[in-house]
């Protein structure tokens, strides 16, 4: 699951999680939940990976929860099950864990929008985070996030992007060898 | 692909090479794929003032020879039912998609319903028939458009592809075949010289007559007042009018058998059975297999053609089993129609969701554990 608020990204950020699964051969189905507005709404992808074909195509309990913002934090920890979830979280712009704090199997705080700015632009926190997902689970070959990177952003930001992948990629590095980020 | 996207690559291998529409949630992606390929296939985009405009202009292309199509939303969809009655009467093959939100009105602009199912049968006034069918993955987006043109052409009325929000934007793997593993259906044109053709008289052993296009030599009224078997204003004749009203239900209904799409899980041993289509039956699907996990012998039945409703179907299905659940996003529609089929034989229990949210399985699973007691 992947949520945040409208302009940071999720909905692309889902698009291209499910395409790159589908890269590596797994079953992949995203859907979204946002609202009217074009910007600051709460949005909301969720990404089943699977084996096997997919029937229902929204999450119940999530394996991953890349959250973005404080506001859907609060919302989301309230409406899923989460103890058996791993959240990796936008420590730049998440300041208060109470609402999953104990309560889930894992939080990583990662200072997403902070590490994005460095690299030139605060929107590629979605990407950064998805190659900090990539490199953490495995399940993903990095190369197959990349070629989709190509294939659906826009060309003048793809440079961008790959960076904010690789990014993220010594983020979940060093998150694999208990280094705290 | 996303099921929008793969809805216009089902299109354009069906032979649609008109576009006419006007952009709404959740159907835009439509639009927007379909500026980019129709020119690239010799095809025509075009963006309307509005839905009253965009159904007329893809009546005149069908008229002009072209399959054609438009896309909207719920509140698209009911401005455009006048022109649908002008498509059923002139007997327009065309295709329209209502990508299902919450409703009524502007409603829930981004979030997914099944509330428009009725209004797909009966939106327009008058009595006619539709076929209507009901796509369940961005795979089904692909294929059922494919056979919407086809079943379009085959019986010169207008198809609606009746997909919601989560099956429009849902992005999965889509197959597609060999092109020529695919059937596409051809507009049949008449076979007699333009002199001896009559434009609205079948062949005894048909109810649909082969259409001319605008050009094509013949002498065609497409004539939205009660017409007789020439197309020519009939005033008060009851016989012809009769003849033209049962024709343009009868070519629908008596033809169920042939129409009707659907598919069974898990049915041979059920005592319980789950009805559902769309998104919908996803959700109905998982909440069968956790309910087979527990040992409840429960089945699926999803219907992909919605209209013409195959009563047969559901008729055999109640005679088999105790219980018949349907869930489904609004407050309880296609229920009325499980109920009046089966005759009796089952108990048929309803189960509403509206909000804009696909049902949890867990609310599908309850009503099957309750049903199983």
């Amino acid at each position: 699951m992947l949520s945040g608020f409208g302009g940071q990204g999720i909905v692309l950020s889902g698009a291209v999680l499910s395409q790159a699964s589908v890269l590596s051969n797994y079953y992949a189905a995203a859907t979204y939940t946002y609202g009217p507005e074009a910007r600051l709404g709460s949005t909301r992808s969720e990404v089943v990976i699977s084996d096997e074909e997919i029937d229902y195509p929204k999450v119940i309990n999530p394996d991953f929860w890349i959250v973005l913002n404080q506001m859907s934090l609060n919302t989301f920890s309230k409406r899923y099950p989460l103890n058996e979830t791993v959240i990796l979280a936008n420590s730049s712009m998440i300041k208060y864990f109470d609402p999953v704090e104990g309560k889930v199997r894992s939080i990583y705080k990662i200072p997403a929008t902070d590490e994005a700015e460095r690299l030139g632009n605060r929107l590629v926190a979605n990407m950064l985070m998805l190659g900090v997902f990539v490199t953490v689970t495995g399940m993903i070959l990095i190369e197959n996030l990349k070629k989709t990177i190509k294939m659906m952003v826009k060309p003048q930001f793809i440079e961008l992007n790959l960076k904010a992948v690789d990014r993220g990629q010594e983020i979940g590095k060093s998150i694999l060898k208990g280094v705290k980020v | 692909m996303q099921g929008d996207e793969a809805l216009v690559e089902g299109s354009l291998i069906a032979g649609c090479r008109f576009f006419a529409g006007y952009p709404i949630t959740p159907a835009t992606e439509i639009a927007e794929r379909m500026s980019r390929r129709m020119p690239q296939v010799g095809g025509i985009f075009m963006q309307m003032e509005d839905e009253l405009a965009s159904i007329m202009a893809i009546i005149g292309a069908s008229w002009a020879g072209r399959k054609a199509m438009t896309a909207t939303s719920g509140p698209g969809y009911s401005l455009m039912q006048e022109g649908l009655g002008y498509a059923i009467i002139t007997e327009a093959p065309i295709v329209i998609t209502d990508v299902q939100r919450g409703g009524p009105s502007t409603g829930l602009v981004t979030l997914p319903s099944q509330g428009d199912v009725m209004q797909a049968r009966w939106g327009s006034h008058g009595d006619y028939a539709m076929i209507t069918l009901a796509p369940s993955s961005a795979q089904d987006m692909f294929n059922l458009t494919i056979k919407s043109f086809n079943l379009a052409e085959q019986y010169r009325n207008p198809v609606v592809i009746l997909a919601d929000e989560v099956i429009a934007h849902v992005r999965e793997p889509v197959k597609i075949p060999p092109l020529d593993e695919i059937e596409i259906v051809e507009r049949r044109k008449p076979d007699v010289p333009p002199e001896e053709y009559i434009p609205y008289l079948p062949n005894p052993s048909e109810w649909v007559t082969p259409m001319p296009a605008f050009g094509d030599g013949y002498n065609v009224l497409a004539e939205s007042v009660m017409h007789d078997e020439f197309g020519h204003r009939i005033g008060i004749n009851h016989a012809a009018a009769e003849r033209m009203i049962k024709r343009l239900y009868y070519k629908i209904e008596k033809n169920v058998e042939k129409i009707a799409m659907y598919e069974k899980r898990y049915l041979d041993d059920s005592d319980i059975a789950v009805v559902s289509y769309g998104s919908t039956a996803r959700t109905a699907l998982r909440a069968v297999r956790e309910a087979r996990k527990l040992g409840i012998k429960v089945g699926l039945v999803r219907l992909i053609t919605i209209w013409p409703f195959y009563d047969k179907l559901i008729e055999e299905v109640a005679s088999q089993v105790k219980a018949i659940i349907v869930p489904e996003m609004n407050m309880g529609k296609i229920v009325r129609e499980v109920e009046r089929a089966s005759r009796g034989q089952a108990k048929v229990i309803s189960v509403p969701k509206v909000g804009g949210v696909l049902h949890h399985p867990d609310d599908i699973l309850s009503t099957i554990k309750m049903a199983e007691r």
